[in-house]
């Protein structure tokens, strides 16, 4: 392959700063959409596991609708069509007024579509904790939402902290689907670098490592939280 | 679409191995009109409204009109009975080759006049000017530059009108929110759902962009023209008669206002009129006689 390798194009301004910026909108987008998918995912996830008959089925809803949609299709039914079919002056406020409607939006469809599958690692949490701990936690007297709240699911959000740093590092790598909604994070600084020097291939390369050493150091994170609260310590305090 | 491409390049290849000779002669053309009083004629087919095929799939346009309007004048000139129009359809990667490698003998598009090209090929006089201009919606009565202040401006990313953008911004110190779409289509929808309120490009691009749009009615091309790419019909080297030919023929026609009616004709309906810089080149061209 004739391929003339220039590494050097990436330290030049002004295209180190736009893989910068990049990592920058990369780091936001996932800490944003991460927030949201945690939010959302732990209420659905509780709401899924209830004691009650209603509320499970609103919260499956959720989670059957938005982890069966691909995230790519979410993403554009947020900023395409839903601005459209809501009231026009809401439209016009999410399209326009909004500060930075992509960033948001960005956040938020992801952040959704994550929150499904974060909800379901809630409720296989809740449940292999709750099997043997909700008829302990009712015996003692604790009415259902207290052995609720107080027992599983501490236990249980504990005991689910391995797959959620994989589900944290899905949501990571999914911030690059931003790009098509006009977000310059690190993907799309790299193919703008590509259109401006045709030297894709070191930018990709350098995002890469990059999205790399994001998901390292998401593992790490998690690993040390894991450590201080998590089941691993719950773990080492058993005999 | 690329088999098309690589299939029409080997034959391109093919013609020039036998052809070059030809190409190298000098006024070869003329020697071909006059032994065949036949003419091959480039033709885009998607590039409205400057050359492309109508309905009938039959090349037509602003180019094609201004070509066949130097084919008469060529046929005068040269006092020959009839001249059979040969059309052969050319895209932006071929062009310039078959033009210069003389399978093409007249390519009637929208070509920016380079030095580059300048090397390979001959070039008629400017037949048009693209220039970046904003795409708004008539509602939104921008009009001008400084209109955009506080407003949102779609530009696409990787494009040559993105830095231009920038340093509009900066020079008119302007308050404008970017948004960064992918491609023209991605622009256009900005624009129309308001999410945009202008979308900044090449305005060659826009009339293609206009046609497709549901409510074109709507739509308005505003704004000084930024920047100047000139684009001429081309002609291959080592024609000078030939060249001599079209430029006079395209002279005569900036002159007695023609060309201008052939521009409205097919730019009118755009709501295009000829712009300040392509007048200055047709001035520039209007040699006496």
């Amino acid at each position: 392959m004739n391929y003339n390798w220039d590494w050097g194009t990436l330290l030049r301004e002004p295209y180190l700063g736009w893989l910068w910026s990049g990592l920058g909108w990369t780091v936001l987008v996932s800490l944003g959409s991460w927030a949201i998918a945690l939010a959302v995912g732990i209420t659905a996830g509780v709401a899924r596991s209830m004691p009650s008959r209603f509320i499970p089925q609103v919260a499956g809803v959720y989670i059957q609708v938005f982890r069966n949609i691909p995230p790519l299709v979410q993403l554009f039914l947020w900023y395409f069509v839903f601005p459209e079919v809501a009231p026009e002056s809401v439209g016009l406020w999410i399209k326009r007024d909004l500060p930075n409607p992509e960033y948001i939006t960005a956040n938020v469809g992801i952040g959704l579509f994550s929150g499904a599958r974060v909800a379901e690692q809630v409720r296989a949490g809740v449940a292999a904790v709750g099997i043997h701990l909700m008829p302990a936690a009712l015996a003692t007297g604790l009415r259902p939402l207290q052995a609720f709240r107080l027992i599983l699911l501490p236990l249980g959000l504990r005991a689910i902290f391995g797959p959620l740093t994989s589900e944290f590092l899905i949501t990571v790598k999914l911030s690059s689907i931003s790009l098509t909604i006009g977000m310059l994070e690190l993907t799309a600084q790299s193919r703008h670098i590509e259109n401006y020097t045709f030297h894709g291939l070191e930018a990709f390369a350098v995002a890469t490592a990059v999205y790399l050493l994001i998901g390292l150091a998401v593992t790490a994170l998690m690993r040390a939280i894991d450590r201080h609260f998590g089941a691993a310590r719950f773990k080492r305090a058993q005999p | 679409m690329k088999r098309h491409v690589i299939r029409l390049l080997g034959a391109a290849c093919a013609v020039a191995a036998v052809s070059t000779a030809a190409a190298q002669e000098i006024d070869g053309v003329i020697k071909k009109l006059q032994a065949t009083n036949t003419i091959t004629v480039g033709y885009r087919e998607t590039l409205l409204p400057t050359s492309y095929l109508d309905d009938d799939k039959k090349p037509t346009g602003y180019a094609i009109e201004m070509c066949l309007r130097i084919l008469d004048e060529v046929k005068a000139e040269l006092k020959l009975p009839q001249i059979q129009v040969n059309y052969v359809p050319v895209n932006i990667q071929n062009r310039q080759a078959l033009v210069a490698n003389g399978t093409v003998n007249l390519e009637c598009g929208g070509t920016v006049i380079t030095f580059a090209r300048n090397k390979q090929v001959d070039f008629s006089p400017v037949s048009y000017v693209a220039a970046s201009q904003l795409l708004v919606l008539k509602a939104s009565r921008i009009s001008k530059l400084e209109d955009l202040n506080g407003k949102i401006v779609a530009v696409a990313t990787g494009g040559s009108s993105e830095p231009e953008l920038k340093h509009i911004i900066e020079t008119y110190k302007l308050k404008v929110r970017v948004l960064n779409v992918d491609d023209h289509a991605a622009g256009l929808i900005a624009v129309e759902s308001r999410r945009a309120d202008a979308y900044f490009n090449d305005n060659a691009a826009f009339f293609s962009l206009i046609k497709q749009s549901k409510n074109s009615s709507n739509l308005a091309v505003v704004g000084p023209e930024f920047g100047y790419s000139p684009q001429g019909f081309m002609v291959p080297k080592n024609n000078p008669t030939f060249l001599w030919l079209v430029n006079h023929a395209m002279g005569k026609m900036i002159k007695s206002g023609e060309a201008e009616k052939i521009f409205d004709k097919w730019f009118g309906p755009f709501g295009v009129k000829v712009s300040p810089k392509l007048r200055a080149a047709w001035e520039t061209f209007s040699y006496p006689e």
